[in-house]
């Protein structure tokens, strides 16, 4: 386990602020006393408070698993990618917000993109390309992704295109739970 | 004793279990009944359904009439009175609300329906009660010579190939079972119908005999029945030696049979909600509306649900990947309960796979403080840190170490609490892995119960006694076994400076402080156990142990060191051979090591 690299640390901003924009910060404030920070263990960033980062020095490199909140990976290439564990952090900060009907969540958690016809509500201003967290009607957080297109424009679309790609959903806790861990 | 007009009736019947047999072979039994009979008799409630006839519960009571009669100590002086009108003054008498008499003098101010329903809603009642107690009671009475023909001549022989077959293989399932119910039943009141016995003896041969053949033969000795008991249970359960002994060394005859009827059937999916994300009401609510029909667990959980039905898959709807709850047993609540794990406090848990306990203690501890999560099996570690960052814990530590090593990585003194759901040869959840049945041996147990000793002690060891709100240790397993189990804790109570201390549970039954041979400290008692017969969950124990001082017994102390010494003494005694040449021994005995440390658990 180490503190990330300049460079990393960029990788991992970069991802978050597309979702939470200048509220990228605040994962960095103190929260009740505790300050936190970003830990990379393997090819894994984790979100800890620096209390239990501190205790967790203690364990073998080989022997510790995870810690806290598993942000991300950094893949082969060095790409850094949201993993669906970052959800309620993001969820917590998120700019862009969109609401899905309750018929389509399941679709979503099958893995499949946000159509214009499923979606029910989407956050005004929302740019093209923005990270994008997904709701259930309910306000429960299902996942998060791109847009594939604005909020204006998606009022003149046909219900069959596509408003934000698929990224992450918390389906994949079932599908591919190893991943994950 | 039993009239010989309604015992009659039952013999030309065809010999079915009542239970088993199904409603066609109840129709049947019931039917061949009627017809040995002058009065047509129905005893059962599927027949009612077809002819309205009023005079057939009144048969059906007979039926029950002839245990309760005995029952109600009618012993050696009533067997010479032994008309009709007898049994129906004494049956009203002791079951009052439950025949036709009193039914009519209610009639006035009842419908027909409604006394109609009265009357189905009590005979239901009857019929599961006598379907129950009838086989148990008539071994209650004694049997007659024909019956106890059936069960040790005919029932000898086969039971030898029988066992070789298993289960099931040319065994009449349903005879065995009856037969062992007939056995369970004379071993429960072994100490009665011994003394009636010798009050009949007393009384003379004579009143016997006018009954007509249907005389009462001697008991056997004990023993015997013992015999016959164990035979059919391995039979007819399908388990081996080893676990028959266990079962029944554990528990009464009537209580071992309870407890393998309830391990063939399963417990209720139960769930709990994650206070850490949403309320139990909500979840509830959200869940009622999928389709799902459930209900709170009871008074003594307020996170606890319990599933009856469901339209979708619980294990993958919205609400469960978003982590507002979680699948697990209803026992498993149970040792995070003891164990009340406070805010800000740093809790051990040491084999926390797949993590069900792990996020309830840190959904207990909001978020605050530190958690340990240990598993050993690296399989098993995806599951359990995908559970925790489903269910929103944030402040646990996944480690990878044997829990046995743990004292070394994470210090000793460290924590507040340790939770150790130990491995163990899983005695209490023979649903979910009927394996269990045939595959523990002595040498598992002992394996186990050596890793739970060493597991323990190294929970206890990462516990302060200082601990200004904690020091507390909880083990726990899913075995019913009393070695894995009191003896485990006993041997902590030897070791280390620890008490037993209320687990602040509300219900269990307590844990043993005799059983057999042992004898364990009395505080144990304070231990509990649950068992699926009595409890409707997972056979499970629960201990909660206070740290009283971070040093360890002088005497115990002492101990280690020779025991130490001596250790070292045997390796240079295995190095100066193996240098001697003689290596070949020491080779193998130090693999078995290795392999032993990889070891399951």
């Amino acid at each position: 386990m180490r503190p990330l690299t300049a460079k990393e640390a960029t990788a991992v901003f970069e991802k978050l602020f597309k979702f939470v924009g200048k509220d990228v910060e605040a994962f960095l404030r103190k929260k009740e006393k505790d300050s936190y920070c970003f830990r990379l263990q393997k090819n894994k960033v984790f979100y800890i408070r620096e209390s239990i980062m501190r205790k967790s020095t203690n364990i073998a490199r080989d022997k510790l698993v995870s810690l806290g909140t598993q942000i991300g990976k950094f893949t082969h290439s060095g790409k850094f990618r949201l993993t669906i564990t970052s959800l309620n952090l993001i969820a917590e900060h998120a700019k862009n917000k969109v609401w899905l009907k309750s018929s389509a969540e399941m679709s979503y958690l099958y893995g499949n993109n946000v159509l214009k016809s499923s979606m029910a509500r989407i956050t005004e201003g929302t740019p093209v390309n923005a990270g994008v967290v997904v709701y259930s009607m309910a306000d429960v957080p299902l996942g998060f992704g791109v847009s594939a297109r604005a909020t204006e424009d998606c009022r003149r679309l046909d219900p069959h295109s596509i408003v934000v790609l698929h990224q992450a959903d918390i389906g994949e806790y079932l599908r591919n739970e190893n991943e994950i861990g | 004793m039993v009239t010989t007009r309604g015992r009659k009736g039952k013999r030309e019947s065809p010999r079915v279990d009542k239970r088993g047999g199904g409603k066609k072979a109840k129709r049947e039994e019931a039917k061949g009944a009627a017809a040995a009979k002058a009065p047509p008799e129905k005893k059962l409630k599927e027949s009612d359904l077809f002819e309205e006839d009023t005079s057939s519960s009144e048969d059906s009571e007979l039926e029950l009439r002839d245990d309760y009669g005995v029952e109600g100590g009618e012993s050696s002086e009533s067997e010479s009175s032994l008309d009709d009108d007898k049994f129906f003054g004494d049956d009203s008498d002791e079951d009052g609300e439950g025949d036709g008499e009193s039914g009519s003098e209610e009639g006035e101010e009842l419908l027909e329906i409604e006394k109609k329903a009265r009357r189905d809603a009590r005979r239901e009642k009857e019929d599961a009660e006598a379907a129950e107690a009838e086989l148990g009671e008539r071994g209650e009475q004694g049997l007659t010579t024909r019956e106890e023909e059936d069960l040790f001549d005919d029932g000898g022989d086969d039971s030898e190939s029988d066992e070789e077959d298993g289960r099931g293989v040319g065994v009449d399932v349903f005879k065995v079972k009856r037969r062992l119910q007939q056995v369970v039943g004379i071993l429960s009141n072994f100490k009665q119908l011994k003394k009636k016995q010798q009050e009949r003896q007393d009384a003379g041969s004579d009143g016997e005999e006018e009954e007509g053949g249907e005389a009462v033969t001697e008991l056997r000795p004990r023993s015997d029945y013992v015999r016959r008991m164990t035979k059919d249970f391995k039979v007819l359960y399908g388990y081996n030696d080893f676990m028959t002994e266990q079962i029944l060394s554990i528990f009464t005859p009537a209580e071992a049979l309870a407890f393998a009827d309830a391990s063939e059937g399963s417990r209720p999916t139960t769930l709990r909600a994650n206070p850490l994300k949403t309320k139990r009401r909500d979840l509830a609510a959200a869940l009622i509306g999928r389709g799902v029909n459930l209900d709170p667990i009871g008074d003594w959980s307020k996170v606890g649900l319990v599933v009856y039905e469901s339209k979708v898959p619980i294990g993958a709807t919205p609400e469960y990947l978003a982590g507002h709850y979680t699948k697990q047993g209803a026992s498993s609540l149970l040792p995070v309960m003891a164990l009340a794990p406070q805010p800000n406090e740093t809790v051990v848990d040491l084999a926390a796979s797949p993590g069900g306990k792990t996020t309830h203690i840190g959904a207990l501890m909001n978020n605050t403080g530190l958690l340990y999560a240990n598993e050993l099996k690296k399989e098993r570690l995806a599951s359990l840190s995908a559970n925790i960052q489903r269910m929103g814990v944030r402040n646990a530590i996944v480690c990878n170490y044997d829990g046995r090593d743990l004292p070394k990585a994470i210090g000793k003194f460290q924590c507040d609490r340790a939770l150790l759901d130990a491995p163990c040869s899983g005695t209490g959840v023979i649903w979910k892995d009927p394996g269990v049945k045939t595959s523990r041996s002595p040498e598992d147990i002992w394996k186990t119960v050596k890793i739970q000793k060493e597991l323990l002690l190294s929970a206890i060891d990462m516990v302060d006694a200082e601990s200004k709100t904690g020091g507390y240790v909880v083990y726990s397993t899913c075995s019913i076994l009393v070695e894995e189990n009191e003896l485990v804790v006993d041997y902590a109570l030897r070791k280390r400076n620890v008490k037993v201390v209320s687990t602040g549970l509300t219900f269990g039954q307590d844990a043993f402080i005799r059983f057999r041979q042992h004898r364990v400290h009395p505080s144990i008692a304070k231990a509990k156990r649950y068992y699926p017969h009595v409890h409707n969950i997972d056979g499970f124990f629960v201990c909660k142990l206070k740290k009283l001082s971070n040093k360890i017994p002088e005497s115990e102390v002492a101990q280690e060191a020779i025991a130490k010494k001596q250790k070292k003494e045997e390796k240079e005694k295995a190095e100066t051979a193996a240098a001697s040449g003689k290596g070949k021994f020491n080779k193998k005995r130090k693999s078995k090591w290795k392999n032993r440390a990889n070891d399951t658990y």
